[in-house]
Formats: C-alpha cells, sequence, structure tokens
C-alpha cells in the first residue's frame, strides 16, 4: 500500500515538474532501462519508442521544438494498482511553425519496478490534432 | 451487487459477444460517449444518451471489421476505471487495415456507466478512413 501511494505521488510530482520545465527530475525518477512509448509514427515528431533514459531528453527536445503546450492539465491519477498508475488529462496550445492551435485529452500509463522507479510510459493522445497543428 | 469493475468487464465481454444491448443495459440515460472527433470517421465525435451509443455501435459495425479485439490491463479506482487494449480492423470504406493501441476511460454512477472516453491513434484511423 506504502508502495502503491508513494507511485501515484511520483507521478503527481513528475507532472509538477514538466509544470516547470524540470526535465531533469523526471529523468531521475526513471529507471536507466525504461521504455518511453510516444503513440503514433513519422512524421509525427514525437512519436516512436525511446529506450533507456539517457534517450529521454531527445523526445522532451523534439516536443519542445514543435509544440508550445498551454494549460496543460491532469485530471485524474488512478493508483488502483499496485506497479500501475494511470493518469488522465488534456492540454492546448499551437504548432510552433504553423502556429496553428493544437489541442488534446491524453491519457498516460506509468509502471513501476520495486524501487519506485518508471520501467514503462506509454502516452495516449490525439495523435491527428497533432498533425494537424504540425 | 457487481463492482464498477465487474461492469464495465461485463461490457467487454458483451461487445466480444456482439451483444450490443448488453452494453446499452449498462449505461445511466445521461450517458456521453466520446472519441476524437475525425470528419472522415464515422464512429468519432460525442454520441449522447443511449439512442446516442447505440447509433456509434452501428457506425462501427457498417465502416470497421475487426479482426482483432484485446484488452490487456484494467485498473480501478472507485467510480472510475481505465481498460488498456488493442485491436486490428479494416475499414469497410477504404479496405484499409489498421493497428491500434487503446485506452478507455469509463466514469461509473450508481452502477450504471455515465462517461465513456476512447483515446486512440486518431492520426493512424484517419490514414485508413482516407481514400
Amino acid at each position: 500500500m506504502e508502495t502503491l501511494v508513494k507511485n501515484a505521488a511520483t507521478v503527481a510530482a513528475v507532472y509538477e515538474a514538466f509544470g516547470k520545465g524540470d526535465v531533469a527530475f523526471i529523468i531521475s525518477q526513471l529507471d536507466k532501462n525504461v521504455l518511453w512509448e510516444v503513440m503514433g509514427a513519422k512524421p509525427n515528431p514525437i512519436a516512436g519508442v525511446y529506450k533507456g533514459s539517457a534517450n529521454i531528453p531527445s523526445f522532451f527536445l523534439a516536443l519542445a521544438n514543435n509544440y508550445e503546450l498551454e494549460n496543460f492539465q491532469v485530471q485524474y491519477i488512478l493508483d488502483a494498482d499496485e506497479n500501475t498508475v494511470i493518469a488522465k488529462g488534456c492540454h492546448g496550445g499551437k504548432g510552433l511553425v504553423s502556429g496553428k492551435p493544437l489541442k488534446t485529452h491524453w491519457a498516460m500509463e506509468w509502471r513501476f519496478n520495486e524501487e519506485g522507479k518508471v520501467t514503462e510510459y506509454r502516452n495516449m493522445y490525439d495523435t491527428q490534432a497533432y498533425a494537424n497543428a504540425l | 451487487m457487481k463492482s464498477n469493475l465487474e461492469i464495465v468487464q461485463s461490457g467487454y465481454n458483451n461487445f466480444l459477444q456482439g451483444n450490443i444491448q448488453g452494453i446499452i443495459d449498462l449505461l445511466n440515460d445521461d450517458i456521453t460517449w466520446e472519441l476524437p472527433s475525425s470528419a472522415e470517421v464515422p464512429f468519432s465525435g460525442v454520441f449522447s444518451g443511449k439512442k446516442g451509443v447505440l447509433d456509434f455501435f452501428q457506425q462501427i459495425a457498417a465502416s470497421n471489421e475487426f479482426h482483432e479485439f484485446n484488452v490487456t490491463d484494467f485498473i480501478a479506482d472507485g467510480d472510475k476505471v481505465v481498460a488498456l487494449g488493442n485491436l486490428k480492423a479494416t475499414s469497410k470504406m477504404t479496405g484499409k487495415t489498421s493497428s491500434n493501441k487503446w485506452a478507455h476511460f469509463w466514469q461509473l454512477k450508481d452502477g450504471k456507466i455515465i462517461h465513456h472516453y476512447e483515446y486512440a491513434d486518431t492520426a493512424e484511423i484517419k490514414k485508413a478512413f482516407t481514400n
């Protein structure tokens, strides 16, 4: 039970860090062999499977180079499973090149090991909305 | 009395057996059933009320042929349930086949489903439904 509450708290802390642009904190919560799966396929600039914590900055870079996110909201963090936390929310923003608006709901799946580090991350969002804003 | 998790699980069992009325019977009258909206995809957008959800399933049956539909995880927390899974389907409109991982969010109220939201790779779905 303690682990469970702790994992949900870690996810909440990760979103707080994301809001402040503190990518280093996010990376520090990941297992070094983390599998980080971002929904979609090329030419989506952020989509793909990023393997290992050393490769995660390239995801945040791809995001920051192509999109500006606004009003990032976490609606629920579901923490009923021992090693899995699911969060859902929404955000707005725009494509940096086109200036076109971006709006999506998202769900994210976080899986933890015994040490409380993230071993798998998967996000689901409106990939077509991201394509339209590119 | 069934738990919220059991209610949602029975919905998937009904779907896999083709028993759409069985799903409708699990819904609150004020149900909102939502997928990100796309002009190309007939089963996208917001479907309201039991009649709206019936329309959603009719649109799905008319436009999609499922080859695979798997639920891999259920996560239940109070009045909320999330299911994770994957599917493979062919668009009857284009003949194109696509695979998709999805997450379904379920909000329950007094033992009935009142909100459903589907997260899926909408760009992939649009591609399958565009000639």
